[in-house]
């Protein structure tokens, strides 16, 4: 009887005595071990595109919801004006003013260029070494990011962006309180040698 | 349960007295345990636990219904359910007959046993009863079997309510991983560029507290926990406590109610308002919302979000809220990812992904495919095919582990022969006796 009723009362108290012991801060070392990208050799770096994605203020206009900023060109050239689309990057201001949807500040030299199709602006460098293409564009992050590096790179190498590694090639910020995403390619053929922009970038502002 | 299928009043179940069994306090203790009155009362609170239970489902998360009434030791059930279900079922008006559901008008609550406290409590009516009451011999083996099915179905809750722990694991294909996140606790992680992170557990992440500890760079403070949140379109302001989807619309995190359950069309997003202060000080360096959106593994990584970083000591920390993790000793690394759709439409006809587990504890080197109803089983988880991510990029496997799994099936067999056992008995003799 004793032990039957001590069984019993061992069970009971397994529903009384609560199991687990109180939360606490913890500390997880975890090393990122991403797999490295896939990268063109150095020789094959003739070209490089330097462009940045902000989203607009676009809601309800059913227009393409991103800010588009691009430098292309000889990788040579490019490399003499990075430091300054850094600095012209860092001077955007997107805003929900139909007027003035986006702002900048042009770096010390550059100057606004003249009207062009499929284009919200061009910002002409020193001597017009190179430009700045703004504009609108729609799509996804992936488009838009695998859609420039197959520019440089060849549709032959599109599968060297994936949905999994996209965002170990891009670089993602904020500037001036808005999401900026930045990418940096390099590759062997000339971006701006005609290829047909397959996200469908437009100027609903008529390059004004 | 004994009520139902053995009566002690009937004269071959005699109660055993003290003077064959035990101890005098003993027995005083067994014998009102053991009342057939108490397993009458304890059924019926069982049943309007139940009742109210699933009428909470229609303001609270089925989770939170869980937690609260069945997996708790009391609950304080709102006089408010009954007003509803008046309403609702029988159209009763309340005090306000314009808004019977309106909390002002039906204030209060009563108390009501949790399912932690019936259960052990019909636990322990059942185990005295079979101290007290019944006594063994074959012809009782059914009945005695049928309990056995019973109390080992209680004991099979018991270990799923404390032991049982549901997460997933997202992988886009050709990514790897060796975690999983649990899918109703978060966490705030402060992690350097070494990887090394400091984690915040939920249960101090309720509003008004304060978390001072020495890993962590800096104290927390807890404005505002809340347990969902939801997103809506943005014009103008800025990002830094909002998403951007993957298409470049902007959205602020709102908070919300949370999912019920009888309408929820996803799990919580959680999140956080928190004062980063300076350690051992008052002075606040920063405020920000953290939640669950800004975390790529509860948004199928739909969502673009730049995280909030403090400074300490001369390293720079990202701060997050996500999903509990979970690591494990093995690699699970997504290879192939299949959306099969019913031609000529867009119904889902099979999900299934590829998958290449590494578990050098074990020497597991193996490729799996997991599809709709063929689980992977690896150390005591299940992998089940769950979602996909968007764009079928990807796929997130359902990971259950429960020590208790098996006990419901083998108690419903133990039951079912009981039954069988206990009937057939039943019939052999019935029949015996029209014979004779």
């Amino acid at each position: 009887m004793t032990a039957r009723f001590v069984r019993c009362a061992l069970l009971v108290t397994l529903f009384t005595a609560g199991c687990s012991k109180p939360d606490a801060v913890r500390v997880l070392d975890e090393p990122v071990t991403r797999p490295p990208v896939k990268d063109m050799p150095p020789e094959q770096k003739q070209f490089r595109t330097l462009a940045a994605l902000i989203p607009g203020d676009s809601v309800g206009d059913g227009g393409p919801n991103w800010w588009v900023f691009k430098l292309s060109g000889p990788s040579a050239v490019i490399g003499r004006f990075e430091a300054d689309f850094n600095t012209f990057l860092d001077s955007v201001k997107a805003s929900s003013d139909p007027e003035q949807p986006v702002s900048w500040t042009l770096p010390t030299g550059w100057t606004k260029g003249g009207e062009r199709q499929m284009r919200f602006a061009t910002l002409i460098a020193p001597e017009g070494a190179c430009e700045i293409a703004v504009s609108r564009a729609g799509g996804t992050v992936f488009a838009n990011v695998q859609r420039w590096y197959i520019q440089l790179c060849g549709k032959e190498r599109e599968n060297d962006v994936t949905p999994a590694n996209l965002y170990d090639r891009v670089r993602k910020r904020m500037v001036n309180g808005r999401f900026l995403l930045q990418v940096d390619f390099a590759g062997p053929k000339d971006p701006n040698a005609g290829t047909p922009n397959m996200a469908g970038p437009h100027n609903p502002h008529g390059g004004k | 349960m004994s009520a139902t299928l053995d009566s002690p009043a009937r004269a071959d179940t005699p109660e055993r007295g003290p003077t064959r069994r035990g101890t005098p306090v003993a027995w005083k203790i067994l014998r009102p345990l053991a009342s057939l009155q108490l397993t009458v009362v304890l059924f019926s609170l069982a049943m309007a636990l139940v009742f109210f239970g699933t009428l909470a489902q229609v303001d609270k998360g089925i989770w939170t219904v869980v937690d609260e009434y069945f997996r708790s030791w009391f609950v304080w059930v709102p006089f408010k359910l009954i007003a509803m279900f008046g309403w609702k079922f029988f159209e009763i008006p309340g005090p306000e007959a314009s808004d019977p559901t309106n909390p002002a008008a039906w204030g209060g609550s009563f108390p009501l046993p949790g399912g932690w406290l019936l259960g052990g409590v019909m636990l322990a009516n059942l185990l005295a009863a079979h101290i007290v009451r019944f006594k063994f011999s074959w012809r009782r083996a059914g009945i005695i079997t049928i309990h056995v099915g019973v109390i080992l179905m209680m004991v099979g809750e018991l270990v799923t309510g404390l032991f049982a722990v549901e997460s997933r694991m997202v992988l886009q294909v050709g990514e790897g991983t060796n975690f999983i996140d649990h899918s109703r606790k978060v966490e705030l992680v402060f992690t350097d560029n070494s990887g090394k992170s400091v984690m915040i557990p939920q249960s101090m992440l309720e509003s008004g507290m304060k978390v001072s500890n020495p890993e962590l760079p800096v104290d927390v403070e807890v404005v505002e926990f809340s347990k969902n949140t939801d997103l809506l379109p943005a014009s103008g302001g800025d990002d830094l406590d909002g998403v951007v989807r993957f298409d470049g619309i902007r959205f602020k995190v709102v908070p919300t109610s949370e999912g019920t359950g009888v309408k929820s069309e996803r799990e919580d997003a959680a999140a956080v308002r928190v004062k980063f202060l300076k350690k051992g000080t008052d002075e606040v360096l920063a405020e920000r919302l953290l939640s669950l959106w800004q975390y790529d593994n509860y948004t199928g990584r739909q969502y673009l979000c730049v995280l909030p970083t403090v400074a300490s000591d001369g390293k720079t920390y990202q701060v997050q809220l996500r999903n509990e993790r979970i690591t494990k000793p093995y690699t699970v690394e997504l290879n192939q990812f299949e959306h099969k759709q019913y031609t000529g439409t867009t119904m889902a006809k099979d999900f299934a992904s590829t998958v290449h587990l590494v578990d050098p504890q074990t020497g597991d080197d193996r490729q799996v495919r997991i599809s709709m109803n063929d689980p992977l089983r690896h150390r005591g988880e299940t992998f089940y095919q769950h979602q996909t991510i968007f764009g079928d990029t990807g796929t997130v496997l359902q990971v259950v582990k429960n020590p208790g799994w098996l006990l419901p099936y083998l108690s419903c067999v133990i039951v079912a022969i009981g039954m069988l056992a206990h009937f057939g008995m039943n019939l052999a003799k019935f029949t015996s006796r029209r014979a004779a």
